[in-house]
This record gives C-alpha cells, sequence and structure tokens, in this order.
C-alpha cells in the first residue's frame, strides 16, 4: 500500500509544561477517504488538528514528541499558513468567517490567499472559479451580497467550507462540523462533506463529538480518550463494538445503564 | 451536481451567475452628469476663492493623502496608529535634508521619502506582529517619540539651524511657484491616490489587509500569512503618509521638528473618525472637513462679528477636535462619509421614505 497522505504518529502535545493534552496519538489518512476522529470534550481533538495545521499558538504549547508526515513532508513547527498553502485546510471550530465582509468578499479573500500558491494547483482537486462555488451552494449565491455576519449557522458553514475550497486543499480538516447546528442542517453538512469526497475524490479529515454522525459517513474511525486513541476500526465494525455502543451510542446489553454505573465502569475497566 | 442548500428551495444549478463586480464606468446618465459637475466644481474652485482658502484648500488636499495613508491602516487593517506625526516628519525630513545643500529633482527626493517613510514602517510593524489592537498604539506611540527626538537632534546639531527651507520644486520645467499651480498639481496627485487607494482594497493585498483585521485565525488557516499582511500594511500606509510629508514640506517651504508633534497626530485620527474609519470617502471629507473647521469658524465669527481674537481661538481647536470626535464616536460612528451615503440614497428615493423591498433574486 502506497503512503497515506497524513501521517501522524506518536504526537505529544504539553499545555504549559503541565498538562499533556495528546499524549501519544497516531493516525493515518489516506488519500481520498474520509477519515473520523471522535472523542469527548477535552479528549484531545482540537490540539490534535492544531498540531496538524500549526495553530498551536505560544511558546507554552508544544509538541513535545511524535512526527506529523503530510505528503511525505515533517510538518511540525510549520506556520498555518505554510500548512494551508501545503494543501491542508482547516474549517475552524466556530468563527470561521469575517463577519464584516460579504460573501462574496469572503470567498474573494480565499482565492486572495492562494494566488501566491497556484502553481501548485495542478495536483490538487478543488474548486479553482467562483462559478463553480455558486453552482455547488446556490445559497450562498442568493446571498453573496449580504454581510457574512447576517448568515445563519448552517450558512456560516457552508460559507467556510466553500472558501476552504477555494484553496485548493488535498485534505480538508472540519472542526466541531456539527456544533450548535439543527439535526437537519447537521445532516446537510455531513452529506455534503460526504458529496464532495466522492464527486472530488477530495481527503477530509471530520473531527466532532457526534460519533454516529461521523460514523455514517467516515470509512474509518478513530476514537479518542484523554489524549489516547482508544479504539479505531472502520466504522460499521466500531458500530457493532459493545463498548463503542454502550458508551457513545448510548446502547446497553440488558438493564438499562445509568450515567454512573458507566463512568463506574469506566474507571474499572482502563482502555487505554 | 447535486445541489446543496440550506433554504427549503432547491435551486436550479442552471441559473446564470450574476456578476457581481461593479464598473466604475457603468454608470446611468445621472451619475455621469454629477460627475462631470463634481470636476467642473474642482477645476474651477480657485476662481471663486481667495488666495488664503486656496492655500488652505492644498493643505487639505494634502491632508488627504495622508488621511486616507492612516485610514487604510488603522481603519481598514485595523492596526491604530499613534504615528502618524512620525511618518509625516520623516517625509518632510527626508525632502528637507535632501534639498539642503544640492538640488535633485522633485520626483526623485519625493520617491525617496516614499521609500525612508516605506522603511520606517517595516520597522514598526515588526514589534506589531504579536501584539494586539492597543499595544499596537502604544508601539506607534513609542516610535513617535523616538523619531521626534531624532528630527530635534537632527536639527539642532547637524544643521545647526531653526529649520530647514525647501526650494520651489518644478515638475519636468513646470515651477510649482503660486498655490494656484499647486492646488492643480495636488488636485491629480490627490485624484490619483484616491483611485489608487480605493482599487488596493480591491486588490488581493488589500482583501488580505481586511481579512487579517477581521478574523486572523480564519485568514491564516485560508493561507494567508498574518504577518506579511500586516508588515505589507504598515509599509505601503507609511510610505503614502510619508509621500504626503514631503509634499507638505514642498509646499510649506519650510520644515521644523515643532510641526511634527503628537497634536498633528491626533488632528489625523479627528480627521478620520470625523469622516469615517475604513472608508476612502471617509478620510476624503474628513481631511477636509477638520483642515477647513478652525478658519470657517473663525470666519463665521467674524461675519456675525462676535469678538474673535486670534489668541482666544488657538485653544479652541483642540477642544473643538475632542468635542467632535466624541460627538461622532457617539452619534455618528461611521462618519460623514455614512451621513453622505444617506443623503444620497434620501435624493435617489426621494418623494418616498424608503426603497421598495427588493425580492430576493432565486
Amino acid at each position: 500500500m502506497s503512503e497515506p497522505l497524513l501521517f501522524v504518529e506518536n504526537l505529544e502535545v504539553v499545555y504549559g509544561h503541565a498538562v499533556r493534552a495528546v499524549q501519544g496519538v497516531s493516525f493515518s489518512v489516506d488519500e481520498g477517504a474520509i477519515v473520523g476522529l471522535v472523542g469527548l470534550n477535552g479528549a484531545g481533538k482540537t490540539t490534535t488538528i492544531r498540531a496538524i495545521s500549526g495553530f498551536l499558538p505560544t511558546e507554552s504549547v508544544k509538541v513535545t514528541d511524535g512526527q506529523i508526515r503530510f505528503a511525505g513532508q515533517f510538518i511540525v513547527g510549520w506556520h498555518p499558513y505554510q500548512t494551508a498553502r501545503a494543501g491542508i485546510s482547516v474549517v475552524p471550530e466556530r468563527d470561521k468567517v469575517f463577519n464584516t465582509l460579504t460573501v462574496q468578499e469572503n470567498l474573494e479573500v480565499a482565492l486572495a490567499a492562494t494566488m501566491q500558491a497556484k502553481e501548485r494547483s495542478g495536483q490538487r482537486k478543488g474548486y479553482s472559479t467562483l462559478t463553480e462555488i455558486y453552482e455547488l451552494f446556490p445559497s450562498l449565491r442568493a446571498r453573496a451580497k449580504k454581510d457574512a455576519i447576517y448568515l445563519s449557522g448552517g450558512e456560516r458553514q457552508m460559507l467556510a467550507i466553500a472558501a476552504t475550497l477555494l484553496t485548493n486543499p488535498r485534505i480538508i480538516i472540519v472542526d466541531e462540523a456539527a456544533l450548535g447546528l439543527a439535526p437537519i442542517i447537521r445532516q446537510q453538512v455531513l452529506d455534503l462533506l460526504q458529496d464532495l469526497n466522492k464527486k472530488l475524490g477530495l481527503t477530509v479529515l471530520i473531527v466532532d463529538q457526534d460519533v454516529l454522525g461521523v460514523l455514517s459517513i467516515a470509512e474509518y474511525c478513530y476514537i479518542l480518550e484523554q489524549g489516547h486513541v482508544v479504539f479505531d476500526g472502520r466504522s460499521a465494525d466500531l458500530l457493532q463494538h459493545g463498548d463503542v455502543q454502550e458508551f457513545y451510542l448510548g446502547k446497553a446489553e440488558g438493564e438499562e445503564r445509568g450515567y454512573r454505573n458507566v463512568k463506574q465502569y469506566r474507571r474499572v475497566r482502563r482502555w487505554y | 451536481m447535486r445541489s446543496i442548500s440550506t433554504s427549503s428551495t432547491r435551486v436550479p444549478s442552471s441559473l446564470p451567475v450574476r456578476r457581481i463586480h461593479t464598473f466604475a464606468l457603468r454608470r446611468g446618465w445621472f451619475q455621469w452628469c454629477w460627475l462631470l459637475i463634481g470636476i467642473a466644481f474642482l477645476l474651477f474652485v480657485p476662481a471663486i476663492v481667495t488666495t488664503f482658502w486656496l492655500h488652505l484648500l492644498n493643505m487639505a488636499l494634502i491632508a488627504v493623502i495622508g488621511a486616507i495613508g492612516l485610514n487604510l491602516l488603522t481603519g481598514n487593517a485595523r492596526l491604530v496608529s499613534l504615528g502618524q506625526a512620525a511618518f509625516l516628519g520623516a517625509g518632510g525630513f527626508a525632502a528637507g535634508l535632501m534639498t539642503v545643500n544640492h538640488e535633485p529633482p522633485f520626483l526623485l527626493v519625493l520617491l525617496v521619502a516614499t521609500i525612508i517613510g516605506g522603511a520606517l514602517g517595516f520597522i514598526v510593524a515588526i514589534p506589531s506582529l504579536r501584539l494586539r489592537v492597543l499595544y499596537v498604539a502604544v508601539t506607534t506611540l513609542a516610535l513617535h517619540f523616538a523619531v521626534s527626538l531624532s528630527l530635534n537632534m537632527i536639527q539642532a546639531y547637524v544643521l545647526d539651524s531653526s529649520g530647514m527651507v525647501l526650494p520651489i520644486p518644478a515638475i519636468f520645467g513646470f515651477e510649482l511657484s503660486s498655490p494656484l499651480r499647486w492646488y492643480y498639481t495636488l488636485l491629480v496627485i490627490s485624484t490619483g491616490i484616491v483611485i489608487a487607494a480605493l482599487n488596493l482594497l480591491r486588490s488581493f493585498v488589500g482583501r488580505r489587509w481586511v481579512a487579517v483585521a477581521d478574523h486572523d485565525l480564519a485568514a491564516e488557516s485560508l493561507g494567508i500569512s498574518v504577518s506579511r499582511a500586516k508588515i505589507s500594511a504598515f509599509v505601503v500606509t507609511s510610505a503614502m503618509v510619508s509621500f504626503a510629508g514631503a509634499l507638505q514640506g514642498y509646499y510649506l517651504g519650510t520644515v521644523t521638528f515643532e510641526y511634527y508633534n503628537l497634536g498633528l497626530a491626533i488632528t489625523y485620527l479627528a480627521m478620520i473618525i470625523v469622516g469615517g474609519m475604513g472608508r476612502v470617502l471617509g478620510s476624503v471629507c474628513g481631511a477636509v472637513f477638520i483642515t477647513l473647521l478652525p478658519y470657517s469658524i473663525e470666519k463665521l465669527m467674524h461675519v456675525l462679528g462676535i469678538g474673535a481674537e486670534g489668541s482666544t481661538l488657538s485653544g479652541l481647536h483642540e477642544v473643538l477636535y475632542g468635542v467632535l470626535i466624541i460627538g461622532f464616536l457617539l452619534f455618528e460612528p461611521r462618519g460623514l462619509a455614512e451621513i453622505w451615503r444617506r443623503i444620497k440614497t434620501a435624493a435617489l428615493d426621494w418623494p418616498f421614505r424608503y426603497r421598495a423591498v427588493q425580492r430576493i433574486q432565486r
């Protein structure tokens, strides 16, 4: 098998010399795949992708161990704009659009950002013109002249994804794709990602808490807990797995288990 | 291709995409008329004003260039700058020092002053890369005092004089010897700068500045280098301001360091706040308004016959600027440019209070 597009090996990230948020996470994303990275709050998901995209901001947060390889290059320590130009597009967690600009201008900014990186665009899969983007996102075309601050949550997510498509990504990492969205819109966003993957062969890494949603579209999934990968496997297998069903999907064999029981069970049964 | 839409209506993807770019030349006859009237007015202004007011207008035109520079930096790239006087002073002194012993061509002096301003902008940009709004302002304040002190030293020890006298400049033999000639020259230059600034904001460079100002993390995740955007914003705008400083030095004919005090920086901030932050039209309105304001009031008092001694007025300017800044921040935070926009829409909709609600084209 050829080398995966993104390969994270034994990653360790320490906050302020004290908190090890990510403790030896390894995973890989193949070209053209949809991979999920799920876990509860504080599991280290966001920290991991910040390490990948170079967004770990200050001296007090450091990648202390491990390697990240993207398309054959070691990218630990790169600036965010460098990783972005190399083809890693991150849709950030909450604020992701430029509020004072109109929708059209938001997209133009994305175009502006990649003008310097055009020379590599030949190898990438993505959209290069606004026309194509508007064809894919008609709701954005209808609001092209509106300020982005007036968009709804779902539209903001669409706009953010549209903007990243304009930067000709090789992999698009969506942090909390469905945060604060209604279930219907959430499904639309997930469908959109699956669509992009199918039509363009775009590699997608979804980072989310919504285990069921991610499992439904991802081919392969990693479950993070307290900075460790505790489970990984094909989505179909994970869906059948007893512990995953119990902890993340809320199904229990036999008697109903309360939160307290689950917590107790977790303490007894060390996954790592 | 399957269309994804958050609204319930599905849109056929065969709809032609509307061009959203506006072409400045694609106007109606109405706008053409107003444009021509405006140009004609600007061209014939010297015929209706006295020499003193023409002088003031020239000062205003130079201030327009400086205010545009400051507004691009503070209004659009949102890097608050108190170093306006320093950049102006750098330009003025560069022009002054170059013409002390030699007589280099006018345009060359302007070019060198611009480059020096850009270099100064680069220096002050470096500490601003890791700083936020207020701290950037403090950095530029530090620059102001550093430059102010340097200019003082140059004037006192190197030149050993109380200022520099600049020669009358000439552009390809056209001597700028009278306010009238200056007026037309400055009109051309300022118009050029206005158009350049408007284009800059629509260019990729300007878009990057605004994106970084708006949301630096999102900008960076799209592949925009925040540090490069900030540095380029500082370099370009301070070069512009320095250019204005050199022009002003030439126009006034003398350059002294006392002129470039903190009050001047505040005056320019007043211009962009009163005019409208982040709007090129705002810089123009604000610069003209603030430059003409004190003398207009003086004139008004004279006409009204209120006893106006020159001495009592000097303190009044600062009070007036303060009141204006507070007033505009409270009641019209988007400045004169917004008032103008409102007048324009009101005039276009005229007999009606509101424009008919436009159906969103789907």
